[in-house]
């Protein structure tokens, strides 16, 4: 996240820099929190059968989630995924996808702070995700120290 | 192969959707971008406007031009957003949104929506009028970026050469870059103050327009009523629509209501009292009455308040005979308490002049204090020359017809002053 805006913001104008503020403030409360990785999974091959109507309603639904989490301060990054893949069992054996229809497949991933699996959990609660019957799973980012 | 006739109407169409629109797509990528890109949104929209001569030249004017540069904008600002998000930062607000796939088309949307449009260009206003910004600059990189002018425009607008334009543009592009950390409407006490910056910007640049050194009519037609555009906007929006800001509004309206008359068929100055009086666009002093109406309000009296009543007066006058010298001097009278400069004092001159003659009005004159900063105005020895040869002063008008004559920027002027140099050597 760039804060070098907040600072210029708030040399002119701190009062009506609301937007950059709150973001700040809350970006600085996630100082101590763990990372969690959300991982999104679906029935392969969902998305042919929206209307663009259903289409643009589900993407509005993403921003409104994800804005929401931003708004926290607690977005770090995630993009959603093709439904197609590659899947390498080992430096040889290479298997191409698309999957077999129905099977439920990685579809995107979100990755965000959280003080606790408790927040990272509730934070998961309101993903468009369960709309279309799919899942998410949390996980902590492990620190590799030494 | 298109036929020529077509693509004139072509290319003319372009022009004007051009003009029309190119402030507001600069100033809703500024808001994407980020202040900090503000070139990096002129040349988005640059590409666009090229783009979109190239498209309809060859394939025809769309059915909904506007629409169409919105559109090729908006995926213009997508591509620009996905191929750079990694080594830049966008607008603080919406930059992580931008950031991942999941948000970035929405959000960009959402960028484009009408009311977003309109309110951008007011950001884009008061971060053009950012006090850090040079006067010089402020109008400069307003008529760029809002009023979508090149820069050989600007340059014969203000008769100055194009690299003198540039010069200003590129100090006043680093100040905006530095000064304004995001693209907003000021809030609390700082709007007032800004707000003053901003109408008084807008006041200059239709000084400027409206001077009569202007050569070429067609650009100071448009340039009032990109004044007038702007400052529409403000009063449009709930935080901006101060009554200074609807006094200013309808101080713009009087004197471009009046602009097809100033000058006559043959392309020479006309004074007020020879003016065609029909030729008055009455729609547009309509408009002003109304926001005048809405300027009287609140405790504060700005010199736009007692311009515009002063402008109205004469707008009101069915004829020069019939017009009320005595609310005009009034007026002036008012307007010298809150600024008596020597410029409003001689215009006060000239009211006197209509009530007691011109002999009161000279005596008048000699008693301005600092009169002499004036010495170099041309105007200030056209009005000395017209009184002192109405008042049987032949030798003394005619040398300062003279001088007025070397001081006269336009040909137009010198033209005006040259028939009056003759009348008075009759």
């Amino acid at each position: 996240m760039d804060l070098s805006g907040y600072w210029k913001g708030e040399r002119h104008n701190r009062k009506s820099n609301k937007n950059s503020f709150k973001t700040f403030i809350n970006f600085k409360k996630t100082r101590n929190m763990k990372e969690y990785l959300l991982v999104f999974r679906s029935a392969a091959g969902d998305d042919a059968v929206r209307t663009p109507e259903e289409m643009s309603k589900n993407m509005e639904s993403w921003k409104n989630w994800i804005g929401g989490i931003a708004q926290q301060g607690k977005f770090i990054g995630g993009q959603p995924l093709m439904a197609e893949g590659r899947v390498l069992s080992s430096a040889s054996h290479i298997t191409d996808a698309p999957f077999a229809e129905g099977k439920e497949v990685v579809n995107g991933y979100l990755l965000v702070n959280a003080a606790n699996y408790d927040e990272a959990v509730s934070l998961s609660k309101a993903c468009p995700i369960f709309e279309d019957k799919g899942t998410v799973e949390v996980c902590e980012v492990a620190k590799m120290d030494m | 192969m298109p036929n020529t006739a077509h693509n004139d109407h072509v290319l003319q169409t372009i022009a004007t959707v051009t003009r029309a629109e190119s402030g507001k797509l600069v100033s809703v990528l500024t808001r994407i971008f980020g202040p900090h890109n503000l070139v990096m949104a002129e040349d988005a929209v640059q590409d666009v406007l090229l783009k979109a001569i190239e498209n309809w030249q060859e394939h025809g004017l769309p059915d909904n031009p506007r629409a169409w540069l919105y559109r090729a904008t908006r995926n213009r600002a997508i591509d620009i957003v996905r191929k750079n998000r990694r080594q830049q930062t966008f607008a603080t607000d919406i930059n992580t949104l931008l950031d991942s796939e999941y948000t970035a088309a929405t959000t960009l949307n959402d960028c484009f929506r009408e009311t977003e449009i309109r309110d951008d260009q007011l950001r884009m206003m008061f971060a053009c009028c950012h006090p850090s910004i040079g006067r010089e600059g402020q109008i400069a990189l307003i008529l760029k970026t809002l009023s979508g002018l090149t820069v050989a425009q600007i340059a014969r607008a203000f008769i100055v050469k194009p690299e003198a334009i540039e010069k200003r543009l590129y100090r006043a592009r680093l100040a905006f870059r530095d000064n304004n950390a995001t693209l907003e409407i000021p809030g609390g006490t700082a709007l007032l103050q800004r707000l003053d910056n901003v109408l008084e910007t807008i006041y200059l640049l239709f000084n400027e327009a409206h001077s009569t050194s202007y050569q070429d009519s067609l650009t100071r037609d448009d340039l009032a009523q990109d004044c007038i555009r702007l400052c529409s906007l403000l009063t449009e929006h709930v935080a901006t629509s101060l009554p200074q800001t609807n006094a200013l509004l309808a101080l713009l309206c009087f004197h471009t209501a009046r602009l097809a008359s100033r000058v006559d068929k043959q392309g020479d100055l006309q004074l007020m009292q020879y003016q065609d009086r029909s030729l008055w666009d009455r729609e547009l002093i309509e408009k002003g009455v109304w926001h005048l109406e809405r300027a009287a309000t609140g405790e504060n009296i700005s010199r736009y308040h007692i311009e515009a009543a002063i402008a109205y007066e004469h707008c009101k006058a069915a004829s020069y005979e019939e017009t009320d010298w005595r609310s005009i001097l009034y007026y002036y009278d008012l307007l010298t308490r809150l600024m008596p400069t020597p410029v409003v004092l001689l215009n006060r001159a000239i009211a006197v002049k209509e009530l007691e003659g011109p002999q009161a009005a000279l005596d008048e004159i000699k008693k301005i204090p600092g009169i002499d900063f004036l010495q170099n105005y041309y105007l200030l020895h056209a009005i000395l020359g017209e009184l002192l040869s109405q008042t049987g002063k032949k030798e003394s008008a005619i040398s300062h017809y003279e001088k007025a004559m070397q001081m006269a920027v336009s040909s137009a002027e010198r033209k005006f002053i040259q028939q009056k140099l003759n009348d008075a050597k009759k």
